[in-house]
């Protein structure tokens, strides 16, 4: 059910085929059978690429699935198809960042690291076409916790399938264990959880370099015995302390070319599956979503973090986090914001949050809810408020994407990206636009006329 | 000691060649040539002043500075060196980058010391990890002068927007009114503190006697007292370690509480204290300190009795007249916007005017909120009063602090201004007067 794949690992087979095809396609014979038919360029009225540029009158080249060209001047590769899109307003899908929809698991709480998201999903929440029509094209998948308490363990992330008159509509999981998810209030039972995580995986990682250590040296001491010059085994050890417990697959293969005993293997020392899902965070394997409800939590995170540099963003409650939007500024943070003007504490004076935020210089990243009609209107009234339009899709998009660290690959309209696209007959923000079509990776999903015509 | 010195003096070296890196050694030169003769005022050597050369600078100047232990300075100025006072007086020569804040016309006192607050950090629980130093509530202190107060067993600082420097000091004072340590008002709870008393007595008295031998070196195998069984706040009692705090409010047990510090030789804090001024001499003889709230008129007069009781306004001064140091609490410690608003922590310094009203000195009512209260906590090291080198905690107001109409309109507390009366919602619209913005000073051509 679930598929897992990168565009880097599969651009490789896709120029492969690419290449087989353009060899049928050497002497077009007309008949659409012989042409690649998952080669598109789409001519836009208008991309809005989801990095605050704007390309009007531009067109996108996408092979395989996977964004290949942007610009105004695409040269279409021989037999591609092309998409005739010059009414429409083109952005990249909408990115979800804190969904939980299709988990299926008890809400649980404390520390729950160990927990993986798509251990427990439910593929066909009746949800996940709701986003799909509303130009959702990734969404969060996160685990399971009892309201803002503790550590939740990790999220995955999964994109709707649509649906057709076979098919029932739901959504698969395309990426596991994107994000750690934990939530830092004031309280000395979260800040707890969090020294005591750091404090173990640094046992963690002393056992391990011991390890490693005590293997080199009787890799050595072998060595001599037998005085074979074998230099670049040690080098490869120390690459292999980045990951995160060494595969035995590739150790099995150097020691066989010379000495097929299975003893040489390199054993790494145990660590429970809490200790290293902190382990991979920690080390920047993937990045946490930390989850603060107010202002002071920030200060208590800061306070146990302390040097530590972490790959985090930040998800806030309203309520008097505008009170160290200068320090995220400062610190360049990511910081997701439910897209509304809230009132500041204890007055009925408006505070645009997300706009405050934006203009201390953090990148802000929208949450969604699962009402996602609403969703392009409430941004639309913030940015109405004062948030800079041009950052208002990315707000949507590659920030959100960035948040989950798979903006690499997600969330724009770049090169190198799936081909996530989604077609209005207008301004995005405008009320009466409407999503005509909605692509993932190089697939219409959704067509809106279609479904009239059903 | 010595090499913490050595430490500073590499310290401003390495400022010194950063300085003519950057070509301004003719101007600081030129500076510290300039720099006020250490003979004026509270002004210091200008060497010390350079070896802490860091921190931001700001000067407080113009106002009239009330230091609580030095006297009124008139148009004075006070200069903050980072978290601390670097030095107040008349004609200080302010550095280049000084943030300052034009004060003329307005009073500038020490922050204010509570004795007792509720509310103020916004949770309850280990102080460190669950303060929220943006709790509106902690605001609102500020906006009533208070700047450091007891919380429990700790005094903190409402160092707002941080955590850094929030928790002065833990543990304070042994209470003799509740939990273990209770004096009660019954013969056996009584006779079992006295005999406990007795007991540390001893126990210092042996462990003395222990230490002196070790230090003559008369016998090797020679072992320390036991201390199993010796209540260990006692023994800080009578060390003179820590103070003891009870809540006491009529004669009778006021006099029997007096009598056991007297007897046993520590230093006994009095909350309460409604019929002090009854036996003012008695209590002022046996040295203890009275936390009155002046306006408590819980405790009627009872006109059966033939001896005077009951409540008095008089009771801060009378007790002072007659040797007791006097503080002042308001009725309660936390911020009461409803029921019990007016005699909450916001108006601790109406409390405190009501004393005077009462008879006690105003000068005496200003250090009962101030140095007076930061003796009893423990903390005058570093908080009550303005003195060079202690903590930068300062209030400003537009009148008499213990005019009903004077607001706070800046309050910093370690250097930091952490309130502004025109910046906050509370109190902004009452009297609004534009408050010119800080200037900063220039480097000399």
């Amino acid at each position: 059910m679930a598929m897992s794949f990168r565009p880097s690992s599969r651009r490789t087979s896709a120029s492969s085929r690419a290449a087989l095809a353009a060899l049928f396609v050497a002497a077009p014979t007309g008949f659409a059978a012989d042409r690649p038919d998952d080669v598109w360029v789409i001519r836009c009225g208008r991309i809005e690429t989801g990095t605050g540029e704007v390309i009007e009158r531009g067109a996108i080249l996408v092979e395989h699935g996977v964004i290949k060209a942007v610009g105004l001047d695409i040269e279409a590769p021989l037999g591609a198809r092309e998409i005739d899109a010059r009414r429409f307003t083109v952005v990249p899908g909408f990115v979800h960042p804190t969904s939980g929809i299709g988990q299926d698991r008890q809400r649980s709480s404390g520390n729950q690291a160990e927990q993986r998201a798509h251990d427990s999903f439910y593929p066909y929440d009746e949800a996940f076409q709701d986003a799909l029509e509303q130009g959702f094209t990734t969404l969060a998948l996160q685990p399971a916790s009892q309201g803002w308490l503790g550590i939740a363990g990790l999220s995955s992330v999964v994109q709707p399938t649509g649906g057709d008159g076979k098919k029932a509509a739901g959504a698969a999981v395309i990426e596991k264990d994107v994000q750690l998810v934990f939530t830092m209030n004031s309280s000395q039972q979260d800040k707890d959880l969090l020294r005591k995580g750091f404090e173990k995986v640094e046992e963690a990682v002393a056992k391990y370099d011991e390890a490693v250590k005590k293997w080199e040296e009787k890799q050595k001491k072998a060595k001599e015995k037998k005085e074979e010059p074998k230099k670049e085994e040690p080098k490869k050890e120390e690459e292999k302390k980045e990951g995160e417990a060494p595969k035995e697959e590739a150790k099995k293969e150097e020691p066989k070319k010379e000495e097929p005993k299975k003893e040489e293997v390199f054993e790494a020392p145990k660590v429970d599956d809490k200790t290293s899902t902190l382990w991979g965070w920690v080390k920047g394997s993937y990045p946490a979503l930390v989850r603060m409800s107010r202002a002071a939590d920030y200060l208590h995170w800061l306070e146990v973090v302390k040097e530590r540099k972490l790959r985090v963003a930040f998800e806030l409650e309203s309520s008097d986090s505008y009170l160290v939007a200068d320090r995220f500024g400062k610190a360049g943070a990511l910081v997701l914001l439910d897209p509304q003007v809230v009132t500041y504490p204890l007055t009925s004076e408006r505070l645009n949050l997300p706009a405050f935020f934006e203009r201390a210089g953090a990148k802000v990243g929208f949450t969604a809810s699962r009402r996602f009609e609403d969703h392009r209107h409430r941004v639309a009234q913030v940015v109405k408020a004062g948030f800079p339009r041009e950052k208002a899709i990315a707000a949507m998009t590659s920030v959100p994407a960035a948040a989950l660290g798979i903006d690499d690959r997600y969330g724009s309209i770049q090169p190198g990206r799936f081909a996530d696209l989604v077609f209005f007959d207008g301004d995005p923000f405008e009320i009466g636009s409407k999503v005509s079509s909605v692509m993932i990776r190089g697939q219409m999903k959704f067509e809106s006329e279609k479904e009239a015509q059903r | 000691m010595k090499k913490h010195f050595d430490l500073r003096g590499a310290h401003a070296l390495l400022l010194t060649s950063l300085v003519a890196a950057f070509g301004w050694q003719p101007l600081r030169a030129q500076e510290g040539g300039a720099q006020e003769p250490p003979a004026e005022g509270q002004g210091a050597p200008p060497t010390e002043d350079e070896a802490e050369a860091d921190g931001e600078l700001v000067a407080l100047q113009g106002g009239d500075v009330y230091t609580v232990t030095q006297g009124v300075l008139r148009g004075a100025t006070v200069l903050i060196r980072g978290k601390k006072i670097s030095r107040i007086g008349h004609g200080i020569e302010l550095p280049a980058g000084t943030k300052v804040y034009d004060l003329s016309g307005l009073r500038v006192y020490p922050g204010l010391v509570a004795l007792d607050s509720r509310g103020l950090l916004g949770s309850a629980g280990k102080i460190e990890d669950t303060a929220d130093p943006f709790n509106y509530q902690m605001t609102l202190g500020l906006s009533a002068g208070v700047t450091s107060a007891r919380q429990g067993s700790a005094v903190v600082k409402l160092t707002r927007g941080d955590l850094d420097g929030l928790v002065l000091r833990d543990n304070v004072g042994v209470s003799l009114t509740s939990g273990s340590n209770s004096y009660g008002s019954g013969f056996q709870q009584r006779e079992s503190v006295r005999a406990a008393l007795r007991k540390a007595a001893s126990y210092i008295k042996a462990f003395d006697e222990w230490a002196e031998r070790q230090a003559k070196k008369i016998n090797d195998k020679d072992k320390p007292p036991s201390s199993a069984g010796v209540n260990k706040d006692f023994v800080k009692l009578l060390r003179h370690q820590e103070q003891a705090f009870a809540n006491v409010e009529d004669a009778a047990n006021l006099r029997a509480y007096a009598q056991l510090a007297q007897e046993f030789g520590f230093h006994l804090v009095i909350e309460g204290c409604s019929e002090g001024w009854t036996l003012a001499d008695e209590l002022g003889r046996a040295g203890v300190t009275a936390v009155v709230t002046p306006r408590n008129t819980f405790r009627e007069p009872n006109e059966e009795l033939l001896r005077p009781n009951g409540y008095s306004i008089e009771n801060a001064g009378k007790l002072h007249r007659a040797g007791v140091d006097v503080c002042v609490a308001p009725l309660s410690g936390g911020i009461g916007l409803g029921g019990i608003a007016g005699r909450d922590l916001l108006n601790l310094t109406m409390e405190a005017a009501f004393a005077i009203r009462g008879g006690l000195p105003a000068d005496a009512a200003l250090e009962a909120m101030t140095i007076g209260a930061a003796r009893l906590l423990g903390v005058d090291e570093r908080v009550g009063s303005l003195e060079r080198g202690k903590d930068a905690d300062v209030i400003v107001l537009d009148g008499d602090l213990f005019d009903y109409r004077s607001f706070v309109q800046y309050a910093f507390v370690d250097g930091k201004l952490r309130y502004e009366k025109n910046a906050e919602t509370f109190f902004s619209h009452i009297r609004p007067v534009e408050r010119p913005a800080p200037t900063v000073v220039e480097a000399k051509q």
